[in-house]
C-alpha cells in the first residue's frame, strides 16, 4: 500500500491520498492522470489492467486502487 | 430533410409521434425502426445499404464471439488447469480474431468510402514525384449519411461484447434500431449500446412531463440554430469565401462568429434531436456541457462533443495505453531517461493515435490532420511541462482556484479554441496561414458589410448574451426546465410563447437566407 | 368496485385537464402569431413596403372588376406577357401576375387572391411551374404556402427591421399602381444558341399526382366562377422539352382546355432565340414579349368575346398608363 501511495505522489503531488475518497468525482484526478497511474501500477505490481477496469469507482481512493491491484494479483 | 425544417418538425415528427402512441406497447419499437429507415431515405435520398451491412456484420460478429465463449464455458470444468489455460488462450485468440475482422470490415467501409479520395490524391502526388507511371483511379464515391457516427457506435458495440461489458444481442431488430435511430444518425450523439439499445427498444407510455420537456428542448435548439447559427453563417461565409479581402479585426470577428456558429449549430441540433427523442420517452446522452467555460484544453474536449471524446477515450486511448508495446515504452523511458518522462511517454504515445483519429474523423483533408495535431501538441505541452507549471504556482503563489485566475484560464482556453476553429473553417491550410497572419495586419473590411446589417448583428449579440446567461445558470446546476415548470401558468406560458415568437420572427429563414446545412451533417 | 370508480374519475379529470391545457396553449400561440403577423405585414403594395412578389400583386392597384384577362405564372410569364401591348392593339384589359420561382400551389392561392377583387373572363395559366419540383417538393411547398397564408409572419418576419410606428396606426395608404400591368421590361439581349430542346427524344414525362390535383383545383375554381382557362408555356429553353409538352398537352386535351406552347409556334409568332431573350434562354426581353403578346392579343380577340375598352370612360386611366408606357 505504501508503494502505491508513493506512486500516486509521483504522478500528482499536493493531494492527501491517505484520506481523499473522491479523487475522480471530485476532479482531483483527470483521465490522463488515471492512465499515468495505471501504467505505473502495471509496471510496479506486474498486473494486467483491462480497459473495463478503468471506471471511476476503482480510482476514487487509494484503497479502491489497492483493492483493484490485489484482485488482479489473485488471477 | 434537416432537423430544423418544416417537413421534419411538422410532418415527420408529428406523424411518427402519433403513430408511436397509437400502436400497442410491444410494437412501438417497430414504428421507430421503420421511421428511422424512412428518415434515412428522406434525408439522404438513398437507401441505407451500408448501414444495413454494418448492422448485419456487427450482429453476426457479436454472436460468433458469444458462441466461442459458450463453447469454452461448456468444457471448462472438465479440464485440467494446464489444459484449461491453453483452451482459454485459444478462445481468446479466436474471439480477438472475430473482433478484428468485424472492426476492420466496418472501419474499412468508412475509410474506403470517406477517405479513398484523400489518400488516393496524396498517393498519386507521391507517385507523380517518383515518376512511377501508375496512378490510383479516381472513383466517384458517395459517402453514406451518418457513416462516421454509426460506424463508431457499431464498433463500440462489438468491443463492448468482446470485453464482456454487454451481452451479444440476439434480437436483430433491437440492434438495428440502436444503429439507425433517426435522432442519432445525422449528427450523433454517439451512443453506447447499454445506454441506448434497451430504452429505444422498450415501448414507452405517454408521459406528459417528458413530452413537454422534449418540446421545450426542441424549442431551445431551434432558437440556437435558426436564430443564431443560421444568421452567423452568413457573415462567416462572406469572410471565409474570400479571405484575401479581409484582415485585422474583421478576421478576428469572423473567427469569433464562426465559433458561435459551429457551437449553436451543433448544440442546437443536438437539443432538437434530444428533445425529439424525449417525445418518445428516450433519453439521449448530452454532447455539450458549456464548453466555453473550460479552463484547459483537456477540459474543453471533455465538454465539447462529449460522446466523441468518450468514444476515443474508451476505445482508443485506454487500449493503446494498456498495450504491451506502450507499457514497454514507458519502462524503457524510465530506465534510460527519467521518471517524469517514463510516466508521460506512454500517455503521449497513446494520445497521438487519439488526436490523429479525432482530426481525420472530422474530414478527409490535411487541415483536419493539422487540427488534430494542434490539439495534440497543446495537450502534450500541458503534460510535459506539468512539473514546471507546478513550480510556477508554488513560486508565484497564485491561487489556482481564485476567480481572477480562473477567468484568465477561461480566456486563454477560449483563444486557443478559436484558433483551432479558424483552422477548422478555413478553406485549406494555406488559407488558414494567410488568415492567421492577416489578423496582425491593419483592419481591412467593414463589419457591417459582411452580409449582416446592424439589426442582424444586434440579434447575434443579444443571442450570445442569452446563451451566456443560460450557460451560467447551468454551471450553477440549475435545472432550467424544472425551474420554469414550477412557475405559475402565465409566467410559464409567457416564456414559451416568447420563445416561439423569437424563433418565428428573428429566425434566419425565408427569402434572403438560404437553407443552411448543419455543419456536422457531412460526416 | 367503488374505489376503482373513484380512481378512474381522478385519472379522467387529470386527462381532461391536460388536454384542455394543451388546446388552450396552442390557441393562444395561434392568436399571438396572428397578431404578430398583422403587425409585420406590409402596409402598401409598393416594393418599399416590403411585400413579397409585389409585382404579381399589382392588380390590387387596379379598379375593382376591371380586368378581363389575368395571366398567372412564374417569372417566365412576367417577362413574356405585356398587357399594354395587347391594350394598344385591342383595348383588352389584361394583367400579368408572375411570381418569381412560383410553385403550382402558390399559383392556386394567387388565383384566389385575384378573385377577391377581380372578375376576369379569361385566365391564362403558365404551366412552367408544374415541373419545378419533385412530388415531395410539391408536398412541402403546399405545406409552406398554406402556412404562409395562415401565418403571414412566416413570409414577412424579417420586416421587424423596418417597422415604423405609422405602420401600426393602420392608415390606409394608396395601393401601388403599375402602368406596365405586371410586365417586367428588359431590353438586354443575350441570345440562346444551344441545341434544339424541343427535339422529340421519346422520353415521356408525367405531371406528378400532387401537381395534377392542384391543377384540377385551379380549373375547378375557374369553372365555378365562369372563367375560361388557357394554358400556355412561354418560350423557355432551360426548363422545357418535348416530354413535358406531351404531358401537358395530354392533360389539357383531357380537360378540354386550349394549350398554346410558344416553343412550337415560332413561325407564327416570329419569335427568334437570337434576339428575343435577355439571359440566354430563360427569360424574354421586350422584343420577344412584344411578339408573344401581339400574337396572344390576336388570339384572344378572335376566340373570345372580350370588349374593347379604349373608348370606355371607366378605363380612362388605362389611356394614361398607355402614355406612360409609350414614354418609358
Amino acid at each position: 500500500m505504501n508503494e502505491l501511495i508513493k506512486i500516486l505522489n509521483k504522478v500528482k503531488t499536493g493531494i492527501d491520498y491517505w484520506t481523499e475518497k473522491k479523487l475522480v468525482s471530485g476532479g482531483l484526478l483527470d483521465s490522463l492522470d488515471v492512465m499515468t497511474i495505471v501504467t505505473e501500477i502495471c509496471d510496479e505490481f506486474d498486473v494486467d489492467i483491462l480497459p473495463t477496469d478503468i471506471v471511476p469507482e476503482n480510482f476514487e481512493s487509494a484503497e479502491a486502487m489497492w483493492q483493484l491491484v490485489e484482485r488482479l494479483q489473485e488471477d | 430533410m434537416s432537423y430544423t425544417s418544416w417537413g421534419y418538425l411538422l410532418l415527420f415528427l408529428g406523424i411518427l409521434v402519433c403513430l408511436y402512441y397509437l400502436v400497442p406497447l410491444e410494437k412501438r419499437w417497430m414504428v421507430l425502426l421503420a421511421g428511422s429507415y424512412l428518415f434515412y431515405l428522406l434525408a439522404s435520398g438513398r437507401l441505407p445499404v451500408f448501414l444495413i451491412m454494418t448492422t448485419l456484420a456487427v450482429y453476426f460478429g457479436a454472436l460468433a464471439m458469444e458462441r466461442e465463449q459458450k463453447r469454452f464455458d461448456a468444457v471448462r470444468k472438465s479440464l485440467e488447469k494446464e489444459e484449461r489455460r491453453t483452451r482459454k488462450a485459444l478462445m481468446v485468440r479466436r474471439k480477438r480474431c472475430i473482433l478484428l475482422v468485424t472492426i476492420l470490415m466496418n472501419v474499412g467501409f468508412l475509410i474506403f468510402l470517406k477517405y479513398y479520395h484523400f489518400f488516393g490524391k496524396n498517393i498519386n502526388a507521391v507517385m507523380g514525384r517518383l515518376n512511377a507511371g501508375w496512378q490510383l483511379p479516381a472513383l466517384n464515391l458517395l459517402v453514406p449519411l451518418g457513416i462516421s457516427f454509426y460506424t463508431l457506435s457499431a464498433v463500440g458495440y462489438v468491443i463492448d461484447v468482446y470485453r464482456g461489458q454487454c451481452k451479444a444481442e440476439h434480437h436483430l431488430g433491437r440492434l438495428a434500431l440502436f444503429l439507425s435511430l433517426f435522432t442519432n444518425i445525422v449528427e450523433g450523439p454517439i451512443s453506447r449500446y447499454d445506454q441506448l439499445a434497451g430504452q429505444a427498444f422498450e415501448g414507452h407510455r405517454a408521459d406528459y412531463r417528458q413530452f413537454t420537456f422534449g418540446m421545450q428542448l426542441i424549442l431551445w435548439g431551434l432558437f440556437q440554430k435558426v436564430v443564431i447559427a443560421d444568421r452567423a453563417a452568413i457573415l462567416v461565409s462572406t469572410v471565409f469565401d474570400d479571405p484575401a479581402s479581409y484582415s485585422g479585426w474583421i478576421v478576428v470577428l469572423a473567427m469569433l462568429v464562426y465559433t458561435l456558429q459551429i457551437y449553436t449549430d451543433f448544440a442546437g441540433c443536438m437539443n432538437v434531436v434530444r428533445g425529439s427523442a424525449g417525445l418518445f420517452g428516450i433519453e439521449l446522452a448530452a454532447n455539450f456541457e458549456r464548453p466555453f467555460f473550460s479552463r484547459s484544453i483537456g477540459e474543453f474536449w471533455r465538454r465539447w462533443h462529449m460522446t466523441l471524446g468518450a468514444w476515443f477515450r474508451d476505445y482508443i486511448f485506454y487500449p493503446v495505453t494498456l498495450s504491451k508495446i506502450n507499457l514497454r515504452l514507458g519502462r524503457m523511458a524510465k530506465k534510460y531517461l527519467n521518471d517524469h518522462l517514463g510516466q508521460v511517454l506512454p500517455t503521449a504515445f497513446a494520445l497521438f493515435f487519439v488526436w490523429m483519429a479525432n482530426g481525420l474523423w472530422h474530414g478527409a483533408a490535411w487541415k483536419y490532420v493539422v487540427y488534430g495535431m494542434y490539439y495534440y501538441v497543446l495537450t502534450l505541452l500541458g503534460l510535459f511541462f506539468r512539473p514546471v507549471i507546478g513550480r510556477f504556482y508554488a513560486r508565484t503563489g497564485i491561487c489556482r482556484d481564485g476567480h481572477l485566475w480562473q477567468l484568465f484560464l477561461i480566456a486563454r482556453t477560449f483563444i486557443l479554441v478559436n484558433i483551432g476553429m479558424l483552422l477548422f473553417r478555413a478553406n485549406d491550410l494555406s488559407a488558414f496561414g494567410s488568415m492567421f497572419v492577416s489578423i496582425f495586419k491593419e483592419t481591412g473590411g467593414n463589419w457591417l458589410a459582411l452580409g449582416l446589417d446592424i439589426y442582424d448583428m444586434a440579434v447575434l449579440a443579444a443571442g450570445t448574451v442569452i446563451l451566456l446567461i443560460v450557460g451560467l445558470m447551468q454551471e450553477k446546476k440549475w435545472h432550467i426546465r424544472q425551474k420554469i415548470a414550477v412557475q405559475s401558468i402565465p409566467v410559464r406560458w409567457g416564456i414559451y410563447i416568447a420563445a416561439i415568437c423569437m424563433v418565428v420572427i428573428f429566425g434566419a429563414y425565408g427569402n434572403g437566407y438560404e437553407a443552411i446545412d448543419p455543419v456536422y451533417a457531412n460526416f | 368496485m367503488g374505489k376503482d370508480n373513484h380512481l378512474l374519475k381522478r385519472d379522467d379529470k387529470r386527462y381532461v385537464r391536460i388536454v384542455g391545457r394543451i388546446v388552450a396553449f396552442w390557441l393562444i400561440v395561434i392568436l399571438i402569431l396572428e397578431l404578430v403577423s398583422w403587425v409585420l405585414m406590409p402596409r402598401t403594395g409598393f416594393h418599399s413596403g416590403g411585400m413579397m412578389n409585389y409585382r404579381a400583386r399589382g392588380f390590387y392597384g387596379e379598379a375593382e372588376n376591371s380586368l378581363d384577362v389575368v395571366a398567372i405564372g412564374n417569372s417566365d410569364l412576367s417577362s413574356a406577357f405585356s398587357p399594354m401591348d395587347i391594350w394598344e392593339q385591342h383595348g383588352i384589359s389584361a394583367y400579368a401576375c408572375g411570381e418569381i420561382k412560383q410553385k403550382i400551389a402558390q399559383a392556386v392561392k394567387l388565383l384566389e387572391e385575384v378573385l377577391t377583387c377581380q372578375k376576369p373572363k379569361v385566365v391564362i395559366l403558365e404551366v412552367d411551374s408544374l415541373f419545378q419540383e419533385s412530388m415531395s417538393g410539391q408536398l412541402l411547398s403546399m405545406l409552406k404556402t398554406g402556412m404562409k397564408y395562415v401565418f403571414p409572419v412566416i413570409e414577412y418576419h424579417d420586416r421587424w427591421k423596418e417597422l415604423k410606428f405609422r405602420d401600426l396606426l393602420g392608415r390606409d395608404r394608396k395601393s401601388w399602381h403599375d402602368f406596365q400591368k405586371g410586365y417586367y421590361y428588359s431590353d438586354e439581349m443575350v441570345a440562346y444558341t444551344g441545341p434544339d430542346y424541343m427535339k422529340d427524344t421519346g422520353e415521356a414525362t408525367q405531371i406528378d399526382a400532387l401537381a395534377v390535383h392542384l391543377l384540377d383545383e385551379f380549373l375547378n375554381i375557374c369553372m365555378q366562377a365562369d372563367i375560361q382557362v388557357i394554358m400556355v408555356e412561354m418560350p423557355s429553353a432551360n426548363s422545357w422539352n418535348m416530354g413535358r409538352h406531351e404531358a401537358v398537352a395530354a392533360y389539357a386535351g383531357q380537360k378540354g382546355v386550349p394549350f398554346i406552347d410558344f416553343n412550337l409556334n415560332m413561325d407564327e409568332t416570329g419569335f427568334d432565340w437570337m434576339t428575343d431573350s435577355r439571359d440566354g434562354g430563360n427569360h424574354l426581353n421586350y422584343s420577344g414579349a412584344r411578339k408573344i403578346s401581339v400574337w396572344l392579343g390576336n388570339y384572344l380577340q378572335e376566340n373570345y368575346d372580350l370588349a374593347d375598352h379604349r373608348t370606355d370612360a371607366a378605363y380612362a386611366e388605362w389611356q394614361h398608363d398607355m402614355e406612360q408606357y409609350k414614354n418609358r
